[in-house]
Parts: C-alpha cells; sequence; structure tokens
C-alpha cells in the first residue's frame, strides 16, 4: 500500500457498486487520504473491530475518518453510526454521511445521532471529483484530529 | 208540580170544611130556632148563600186544576217530540236492555242501523249479540257484563254485520239503571253508525303510515348515499395518499440510476474527450443536459409530492422574513437581471414556513425569469382582509406579486397551474414546468387558492389567498 505518512486514511461503507467505482475514480484524481471501501454497516463494524474478513488487519489500523451511506443492507448508516458513537473507543472517530437523500428528516436525524457532516452525493462526475478535493483538503489538511498512536 | 198539586189539595179541604161547618150551623138553628118561620127562612137563605159560594169556589179550583193539568201535558208531549226529532236527527238509535230477562227492546232506527227490516230484531240480548262481528262479540259482552257489575256506564265502539255480510261500526252509550234495593235491573242506551268515521280514521292511519314508511325509505336511501360516498371519499383519499408516496418513493428511487449515468457519462467524457471526435462529444454533452433536466423534474416531482407527504405544522410566520430569504437565496439572478424589487409591508401569517419560502421563491424567480427585453421590475405586496373562509370567519389576505414582463394570454390561466404544463418553449425559457403546481398544491394545503391575471406583453400579477390563521 502506498501509505503516506502526513496523510491519514478513511474508511467509506457504500453497498452500490457503481458509487464505489466512481469514488474511487474520482479519488484517483484528487484524494490523498488512504480509502478503504467496505459493503455496508456489518462489514464496517468487522472492520474497525478487526474481525470477520478483516481479522488479518494490521492491529494499529485505525481509519481518521468514515464516511457511510444511510441506505445500505444489513446494517444501515443509521445503525453503525449509533454503534460507533456508543463504543468507547470508536466514538471519537469523526463520521461523515454521503447519501442521496437531501430529506430534511436524514439529515437532522445524522447530526442527531453523531454525524460530523451531511453530503449529497454530487449529481456529475466533476461535481464528485470536487468533493474529494475539497473532502481530503479539509479532513486531512485542515482540521486537527485525535492520535490513537 | 208537585208543590201546585198539594196547594190546590190544601184549598180544597179548607172550602169543603167550610160548607161542611155551614150546613152544622144551619142544622143547629134549624133545631134552635123551632117555631120561628123567619128565623128559619133567614138562616136556610144565609146557608144555602154560603154553601153555594163554596160551591162556586170549588168548582172553579177544579177547573183551575183542570186547565193546568192539561197544560202540563200538552208541555210533556211537546217535549218528547222534539227529543224524538232530535234522536232521529242525530242517527241516534235506542234501546233498552231487561238484565233479568235478557229482553231487548230497541227503536225503529236501531233496525235501521243493523241493516234489519223495521221489527226485524228478535228482541233478545242474544240475537243482539248475534249481529255483533265474531272478533268483537266476546269483548261488547265483557264490557257489559262489567258495567252491570260495577253499575257503571257503559261506551264501546264494535262491528256489526248486516245481513247483506257488510260490516259497520257501532258506537254506543248506555246507562244502568238500579232497582231501591241498588241492584241493576237495565240498561239504557243510544247508538250510532260511526263507520264513516273509522274509515277516515283508516284511511288516515294508512296514509301516515305510508308517509312514515317513505320517509323511512327515504332516509335509508339518503344514509345509505352517504355511506357510499363516505367510503368513495375513503377510498379516494386513500388512493390520493398511495399515488403521492408513490410519487415520492417513484422520484426518490429514480433519482440514484440517474446520478450513475450522468456520473459514468461525466467520468467518459473526463477520460476520453481525446479519442472521440466532436460529434461524440455533443452527443455526451446531449446526454448529460437530459440528465440535468430529468434531475430537476424529479427535484421537482419531489417537492411537489413532498407537500402533502411531508408536510411540517403550521408555524406563526413573517412573510416579510420570508421574502428577504428569498431575495438572499435569489440574489445571483437579481443580479444578473439587474432587477428592481419592490417590498411593501406584509402580514405575520400560521403557515408552514418552508412552504412560504418555496412559494415566494417560485413566483419571484417567475418574474425574474419572464422579464423580456427591460430589466424585471417586481413589486410584491399583500392586501388587507376583504373576505372570510366558508368554515369560519376567518380572515383572508392576497399575497401579490406583481411583474412587467412578457405576461401570458389569460385563457391559458388554467394550465399553467398544472404540473409540467408550459407556456413556452425549453429553447427560450428553461424549467420543469412544475413552479406554478408547486405554488396552488401549496396554497391550497393551507386552505387558501392561487389566480393570476395578465395579456401578453403586459406584465402579469399573480396573487394568492390565505388565511391567516388555521382553527383547531
Amino acid at each position: 500500500m502506498n501509505f503516506t505518512p502526513s496523510y491519514g486514511s478513511l474508511v467509506v461503507a457504500e453497498d452500490n457498486p457503481d458509487d464505489r467505482l466512481l469514488l474511487q475514480e474520482a479519488w484517483q484524481e484528487a484524494g490523498l487520504a488512504q480509502l478503504y471501501l467496505v459493503m455496508d454497516g456489518e462489514d464496517l463494524m468487522d472492520f474497525l473491530h478487526h474481525q470477520g474478513q478483516y481479522c488479518n488487519l494490521a492491529q494499529a489500523l485505525k481509519p481518521d475518518l468514515i464516511m457511510l451511506d444511510l441506505k445500505m443492507p444489513r446494517k444501515n448508516g443509521y445503525e453503525a453510526l449509533r454503534e460507533i458513537k456508543a463504543h468507547p473507543e470508536l466514538r471519537t472517530i469523526p463520521v461523515v454521511v454521503l447519501s442521496t437523500s437531501t430529506a430534511e428528516e436524514d439529515i437532522s436525524r445524522s447530526y442527531a445521532l453523531g454525524a460530523c457532516s451531511y453530503l449529497s452525493k454530487p449529481n456529475s462526475f466533476d461535481q464528485l471529483v470536487e468533493l474529494v478535493r475539497v473532502l481530503n483538503k479539509y479532513w486531512f489538511e485542515t482540521v486537527l484530529l485525535p492520535n490513537y498512536l | 208540580m208537585n208543590k201546585f198539586l198539594s196547594s190546590s189539595a190544601a184549598q180544597i179541604a179548607f172550602f169543603a170544611g167550610i160548607a161542611f161547618f155551614a150546613q152544622i150551623v144551619a142544622h143547629a138553628a134549624l133545631c134552635w130556632h123551632g117555631n120561628d118561620p123567619l128565623a128559619h127562612i133567614t138562616e136556610v137563605v144565609s146557608i144555602a148563600i154560603i154553601f153555594s159560594a163554596a160551591t162556586w169556589r170549588i168548582k172553579a179550583i177544579f177547573d183551575r186544576l183542570e186547565q193546568r193539568h192539561r197544560q202540563t201535558g200538552d208541555a210533556l208531549q211537546d217535549s218528547q217530540e222534539k227529543l224524538e226529532i232530535a234522536i232521529e236527527a242525530a242517527g241516534l238509535g235506542t234501546w233498552e236492555w231487561e238484565i233479568s230477562s235478557a229482553v231487548m227492546q230497541w227503536s225503529a232506527q236501531c233496525d235501521a242501523l243493523l241493516g234489519l227490516e223495521s221489527g226485524g230484531f228478535a228482541g233478545t240480548f242474544a240475537s243482539f249479540l248475534q249481529r255483533v262481528h265474531p272478533d268483537d262479540r266476546a269483548a261488547v259482552e265483557r264490557s257489559l257484563l262489567t258495567s252491570k257489575q260495577q253499575a257503571s256506564p257503559w261506551e264501546m265502539d264494535y262491528r256489526v254485520i248486516h245481513p247483506d255480510g257488510s260490516l259497520h261500526w257501532m258506537s254506543s252509550i248506555g246507562k244502568i239503571v238500579c232497582d231501591a234495593s241498588g241492584q241493576a235491573t237495565r240498561m239504557l242506551g243510544v247508538v250510532r253508525d260511526i263507520t264513516e268515521r273509522k274509515q277516515i280514521e283508516e284511511s288516515l292511519k294508512q296514509l301516515n303510515e305510508s308517509l312514515e314508511a317513505r320517509v323511512q325509505s327515504r332516509t335509508t336511501e339518503l344514509r345509505q348515499a352517504n355511506q357510499r360516498l363516505r367510503s368513495l371519499a375513503n377510498r379516494l383519499e386513500q388512493s390520493n395518499q398511495e399515488l403521492e408516496s408513490f410519487a415520492f418513493v417513484a422520484s426518490h428511487d429514480l433519482k440514484e440510476p440517474l446520478r450513475t449515468i450522468h456520473n459514468f457519462t461525466g467520468l467518459l467524457g473526463r477520460r476520453y474527450r481525446h479519442q472521440l471526435d466532436t460529434q461524440g462529444q455533443d452527443y455526451i454533452e446531449r446526454i448529460q443536459r437530459a440528465c440535468t433536466r430529468m434531475q430537476a423534474l424529479i427535484d421537482d416531482l419531489l417537492t411537489l409530492s413532498r407537500i402533502t407527504t411531508r408536510a411540517q405544522p403550521f408555524t406563526l410566520v413573517d412573510l416579510n422574513q420570508v421574502v428577504q430569504n428569498t431575495l438572499l437565496a435569489l440574489e445571483t439572478k437579481i443580479q444578473e437581471t439587474n432587477a428592481r424589487i419592490n417590498v411593501g409591508e406584509l402580514p405575520k401569517i400560521q403557515a408552514d414556513p418552508g412552504q412560504m419560502e418555496q412559494l415566494l421563491q417560485n413566483l419571484i424567480s417567475n418574474a425574474l425569469k419572464f422579464h423580456g427585453e427591460s430589466p424585471p421590475f417586481i413589486q410584491i405586496y399583500s392586501l388587507p382582509p376583504n373576505g372570510s373562509t366558508e368554515q369560519a370567519s376567518i380572515p383572508l389576505f392576497q399575497i401579490v406579486v406583481e411583474d412587467q414582463g412578457i405576461g401570458f394570454d389569460e385563457r391559458y390561466l388554467d394550465r399553467i397551474f398544472q404540473p409540467f404544463e408550459r407556456l413556452h418553449s425549453r429553447n427560450d425559457y428553461d424549467g420543469t414546468g412544475i413552479g406554478l403546481a408547486i405554488c396552488r398544491k401549496i396554497a391550497e394545503r393551507h386552505r387558501g387558492s392561487i389566480t393570476a391575471k395578465s395579456e401578453p406583453g403586459q406584465g402579469a400579477t399573480f396573487s394568492v389567498t390565505l388565511p391567516t390563521h388555521h382553527p383547531g
């Protein structure tokens, strides 16, 4: 893995394969942080706890940022968000919601559960590239994140 | 009359007494004087005078008595005749029932009432009962016996059957006459035919019953119609709700594949632009423009369905603030078009704040869009309450958005508030054609309405009528 020490890592929970591919393509153009992709909320929790198919992850690996979709099979974004924020160690990791929905109830519910940002999935690839650029610039260059080491 | 008789008897006794006394005196004088003839003659004459006077007096009294008795008899007969005429005129039959012998006597009128020839009645209680309708016979007998036992007046309506088989209603009244020991010996009474009255009563009763039945059936019909209407309204409301939630879910789910098409087309253009000729690049751009348009349509459809499915409760909204927010949101467009906007004083109302902003934003952005040659000049103001809603006396007011733009022909007035209706080609003016439909739906959700006045080239005036508050 081409790991750049100055940049952190983020894990994205996204079940739609098209969106996963688009995100990877956009990340190629404007992403600097290490990108991990998981399938859904259940997968995300396995990833964070180093269990299941992620039991061989380096013990030290903890993402600096979590990005998740709301509508996912098995465990949706709300359930994962609630579980993360209830966990004594995971709760300090900022969570960003990336959803198709622009409904007021989804936005306020996400923030109420502890999300740091709410992003609407862009409608064009140009906008997606711009979103990846801004996201990297803000979360991995601008803000100070808690140090887990 | 008794007093008169007894006083006459006393007078007769008195004068007879006097005459008798005079005779005794005359005999005594005859015996005492004996041999004096003159004295004898004198006395005899005097006695004769007294006697004849008495006799004359007595005769006069008897004459008067006789005369008086004749007069009384005439009066009695007279009143008897009058009574008989009255009884006949009233159509009454009179009867008398000797209880012990079960003999019944009645007037000729009774025969007529029972459809018998004069004198055709056998004259017994049993033969009377024979004429009574079998269904009433027991009741008549029972009530007569009760009257007899209690010496109480008898009154009853019952049916009789004439020999020709026809049915007639009789009404009888009778009175018990008792002997000295208080035992009921006979009953006297009258009877009359009340068939006509009974028939009228019966037809009235039938009329009443048929009226009641008609009212009943009409009420049932109305109730059923009401139920049908209610269930229809429920079904309509349900299908409306289903349609709205369908529109919401459908538009929501339509967004995702569309976004994917749009994104990959963008990626294609970005990565492979140099491998495509200008025509290929044009095709990609056309796909992307269509995607943008479809996204706008879906967003507007979502907004339209959210007006009712995702409605927020009404709160007190300052429309001045709402207009300021709207102008801020449209700032770029206002600057681009160099628009001039006048805003008057607007009221505070009970409304959904988000929807009020949506409503004004749609109207103002329309006014900014359809401005024609010169820069837009828009006036926003309210008209004071000048009416009230049908249900309650809640004041209504109007928010007016007036422009000097291209206007429209008023024969299209109905169409412009329908979704997807456009009066201009997309090449001239962009937009989904849903904006005014959203405005109408918002107005209607607030129990208000929207209308417009315009002429081509003369600007347009959109008026939204809304109640200031909502009961409940």
